[in-house]
């Protein structure tokens, strides 16, 4: 506020427009920033009530699996042991919903209401654009992959007999719980994106999504499948199940390898190919898109 | 009315956009041929036909594309080592939809201004400030979705205010309003560039709303600059006097040539030979010996419309232009 | 047939009312070729456009009004796109409603898009010609074509056209059946310069020759060329009908503002106040803006002012004459 116009008794102060001399920050600022919009519109928040049902009622389902085991072990006293290589394969489709949402809410719009026009003529680079959404996505999966089973295994080793002991006794499990949750996160989450980034429509983004994550499951299975013994190598199949991929890296690092067809190592290089490739797929994808 | 390059009038520092032999081509289409131009502090009017290498422009000085030959700076950087920094001083309200439907007008416009380097404190406040300025009151804590063309245009503009840059770019900014509409964006623009002191370069089909609003102009066709130059400069005065009469002049008419000043007579309209100021007094003496009523009077001066397409017929593009349209209709 | 009292003020500012113009009375001397009587169109509360009558007849009319006004709505009422919810809208001596013969005499050119991108602009526009049953569709085609000056790109497909060309485009494919009605939504949206002049060329003659073209646009300076007749709306309603300098001159309570550029405003101004029609007089360095409510008495005076002042008459100049301000005034 600019005081001109000032006298013993009265004065008029300026409120016309200011200028601004102050500083201005640079890309870690504004990669920050785009961050937290990304987090916040995953979630909903700040949009209208529509907006917010999916995303919560994903996540609200995602955290029902330690809620329940927990909640059954207290009421009938035994413990469950080790009970994630049993929960992943059947919570693993909120996953691919929620990645499937989110990535499509995230970035498509901005390209079909051609608002990227406004983010690319900013100070910020398109692949620090791109970066915070890939980023924002996987943290919000992280709080469905990872955090409930951490909670799972803190929330188990409290109603152990003794803390500690359980947890030297189980720490690998939470140790493959961390890793494989990550995992789990940035398949899914790269893989959504990828898809995302192909299409300016949300519904064919999480539909494709969808539909690429179901078909290439239902091939898999049935192609790795022992019933199908005429040719060897068959197994092999199983890597294209991109429904269960993360799920079976996983499962191996948990040492639960009995029904995998393939070495489980085999599972892991072939998650840390899909993200790579993912990854590749969506900084092609916006190093071409025209404003 | 040929190429009117004007000398650059002002010091190097104050230049707000300064290009030489800026070229650009897409395969074998040439969008800019070494266009060479200076944009000085003020409101600037960017005009030219469809295709003409408007839009190639914009994105070049927004640092967006890379020249392929030649150089530009806009706000003191290079376009072609400092696109990050420049961004920083520029502002853009594009032609196009670009506003997100969901997010409220406060949040977006406090977005740009953090994308943007502001603080987010300052961002917040600038932001609610902008919005303001532009005439969106309690609107802005609404969703964008559901605005009017009119507030629509107006985010657009706060989101390229917000930030306090040196330089605006707006490209055809009174797009969809209605009359009411463009006279208050227009006259927003005018306090922008005149009372905010934020340069502007001036995207627009309408001639009008730049004789309105615009110190300067540069003229393109097929990538090339047929013209640059203040209005004050390009809008001169030519040797004629228009003067409307409520009934038929004929009597008027006679009036001057009896005084010995050429006149040519288009229905109620005349254009009177201008020799000096003289010629005002006979026009009135004419008039009271006539009894005639004289609803228009005033020194014929080029019009921008008048300066455009003279400049488009003589450019080189123009043999290679459209056809004439059809002469009849059936 | 009586005499032609068309052009005298008393018959043109009777047409300027919007209250006494019934249907079937000779437009500008020739039979009107679209009526609207008493229609209105609501939706559930809301109502689009409340009781209009009006008549159209050969020429360029404009029709004005703010955003929301019911522009859209008259013009789907116009061509049969909608249904009034009352009154009714005769075209051509028909009534417009289900009427697909008659779509055969109306070309229509929106102002939205939606236009098949993957069509080339010649396939847009020989099928709009192919709609209309025409015989001859590639002549036809190529006519409009050339009056929109696309003849020579239109084998390019329309979703890598430039705005201005779609719009273009979809002028051609109003035209392509040579309809006798013709009514464009802000036709020139998108078009430089030079394209704007030509097809405000294209309106106007068309109009010369007896169609009747209705232009929806909201750059008042450009229709002000075309022609001299307006519709105005105004919150679903018509605020004035007719030809805009009468419309203002019915205005008598809003009196003229006239420049008056000279080399000694302050003494001409004391022999101008006091003419009786002077409202007002504002006093500026080399100007004086005066209100009168007189001004065909005022137009004469001011020469004569001037040489009795002894001062140099520079310029005389009606400040609100042109239809943005006859506008302003019918809409504030």
């Amino acid at each position: 506020m600019i005081e001109n116009n000032a006298s013993a008794n009265a004065r008029i102060i300026d409120r016309g427009y200011q200028h601004y001399d102050g500083v201005r920050l640079g890309q870690g600022h504004s990669e920050w920033v785009m961050l937290r919009a990304a987090l916040l519109r995953g979630l909903g928040l700040r949009r209208n009530f529509r907006n917010k049902i999916m995303p919560w009622l994903l996540i609200i389902i995602g955290f029902l699996p330690p809620v329940v085991i927990l909640g059954i072990q207290i009421i009938v006293g035994q413990a469950l042991a080790s009970p994630y290589a049993r929960l992943y394969p059947r919570i693993d489709v909120v996953f691919i919903l929620f990645a499937g949402l989110v990535a499509a809410d995230l970035i498509c719009a901005d390209r079909r209401e051609r608002v990227i026009s406004l983010y690319f003529s900013a100070p910020i680079t398109r692949l620090l654009y791109v970066a915070a959404q890939v980023i924002g996505l996987v943290l919000l999966l992280l709080l469905l992959t990872l955090l409930p089973y951490v909670i799972l295994f803190f929330g188990q080793a409290l109603l152990a007999p003794a803390f500690a002991t359980f947890v030297s006794n189980n720490w690998t499990d939470l140790r493959s719980v961390l890793l494989g949750g990550t995992l789990i996160a940035f398949f899914y989450g790269t893989l959504a994106m990828a898809v995302a980034s192909f299409t300016d429509r949300r519904t064919y983004a999480t539909g494709g999504f969808l539909g690429l994550v179901l078909v290439t499951g239902i091939a898999g299975g049935l192609l790795a499948s022992p019933r199908l013994q005429h040719f060897s190598g068959h197994e092999w199949f199983s890597l294209i199940d991109l429904f269960n991929l993360p799920i079976n890296a996983t499962n191996w690092l948990l040492g639960k390898t009995a029904e995998l067809p393939l070495d489980g190592v085999a599972y892991l290089w072939g998650s840390l190919a899909v993200i790579v490739i993912s990854l590749a797929l969506v900084a092609w994808r916006y190093l071409k898109v025209s404003d | 009315m040929n190429a009117m390059l004007q000398e650059p009038q002002l010091t190097q520092d104050h230049l707000v956009v300064q290009t030489k032999d800026l070229s650009k081509h897409y395969g074998k289409i040439v969008a800019l041929d070494r266009a060479t131009f200076t944009i000085a502090p003020g409101c600037t009017g960017l005009l030219g036909p469809n295709g003409a290498g408007k839009s190639t422009l914009i994105k070049l000085l927004l640092g967006l594309l890379k020249p392929d030959q030649g150089e530009a700076t806009i706000a003191g950087c290079d376009v072609r080592t400092q696109p990050l920094e420049l961004r920083k001083l520029v502002g853009y309200m594009p032609e196009h939809d670009c506003l997100p439907t969901d997010w409220l007008a406060q949040d977006f416009v406090r977005y740009m201004g953090e994308l943007h380097g502001l603080p987010t404190r300052t961002a917040i406040q600038r932001a609610s400030d902008t919005l303001y300025h532009v005439g969106l009151g309690e609107e802005r804590y609404r969703a964008i979705g559901g605005f009017s063309t009119g507030m629509k245009q107006r985010v657009k503009l706060a989101q390229a205010l917000v930030h306090d840059p040196q330089v605006m770019l707006l490209d055809e900014p009174t797009n969809g309003l209605d009359p009411a509409g463009r006279d208050e964006m227009l006259a927003l623009i005018g306090r922008i560039a005149h009372e905010m002191g934020i340069n502007v370069i001036l995207s627009s089909h309408l001639l009008i709303d730049i004789e309105r609003v615009a110190d300067s102009v540069v003229i393109l066709n097929s990538g090339r600059i047929i013209a640059q130059g203040t209005l004050r400069e390009l809008m001169q005065a030519t040797p004629a006097v228009t003067v409307r009469t409520r009934e038929t002049p004929a009597l008027l008419v006679e009036a001057l040539h009896k005084r010995g000043y050429g006149v040519e007579a288009n229905g109620s309209e005349v254009q009177v030979e201008y020799r000096s100021e003289a010629t005002y007094d006979a026009i009135r003496d004419a008039a009271v010996e006539t009894k005639a009523a004289i609803v228009h009077l005033k020194r014929r001066i080029l019009s921008l419309e008048d300066i455009y397409l003279a400049g488009q017929e003589n450019s080189p593009a123009q043999a290679q232009q459209n056809g004439q349209p059809s002469a009849n209709q059936r | 047939m009586s005499a032609d009292m068309t052009g005298t003020p008393i018959a043109q500012a009777a047409m300027a009312n919007p209250h006494t113009n019934p249907s079937g009375r000779a437009y500008r001397g020739q039979p009107t070729t679209i009526e609207v009587q008493n229609v209105s169109k609501w939706y559930g509360d809301k109502v689009a456009v409340s009781d209009l009558s009006f008549a159209l007849g050969p020429g360029v009319t404009a029709l004005l009004g703010p955003n929301g006004a019911g522009k859209s709505t008259t013009i789907k009422l116009l061509t049969g796109l909608l249904r009034p919810s009352r009154g009714q809208v005769q075209v051509l001596g028909q009534s417009v409603v289900n009427n697909p013969k008659l779509y055969r005499r109306i070309g229509l050119v929106p102002e939205q898009e939606g236009l098949y991108p993957f069509l080339s602009i010649r396939q847009f526009v020989e099928l709009a010609a192919r709609l209309h049953h025409l015989s001859n569709v590639r002549e036809a085609a190529n006519a409009a074509l050339r009056i929109v000056e696309l003849f020579e790109v239109a084998d390019r497909p329309l979703g890598q056209c430039s705005k201005g060309m779609r719009q273009r485009a979809k002028i051609a494919q109003g035209l392509v059946h040579d309809p006798e009605i013709l009514i464009l939504d802000e036709p020139l949206s998108g078009a430089d310069p030079r394209q704007r002049l030509a097809m405000m060329e294209v309106f106007t003659r068309l109009g010369e020759t007896g169609k009747t073209i209705l232009i929806s646009s909201h750059i008042l300076y450009e229709v002000e060329r075309m022609g001299s007749n307006v519709l105005v709306m105004v919150n679903g309603k018509l605020a004035a009908e007719g030809d805009f300098h009468a419309i203002r001159a019915l205005m008598d309570d809003r009196p003229r503002r006239v420049r008056v550029t000279c080399s000694d405003p302050r003494t001409v101004s004391a022999f101008l106040v006091s003419l009786p029609g002077t409202r007002s007089i504002h006093v500026e360095k080399d100007s004086a803006i005066v209100e009168t409510a007189a001004p065909l008495e005022f137009h004469l005076a001011v020469p004569q002012a001037a040489q009795s002042a002894g001062a140099h008459l520079y310029g005389i100049e009606g400040l609100d004459e042109d239809l943005e301000s006859v506008f302003r005034y019918l809409v504030n």
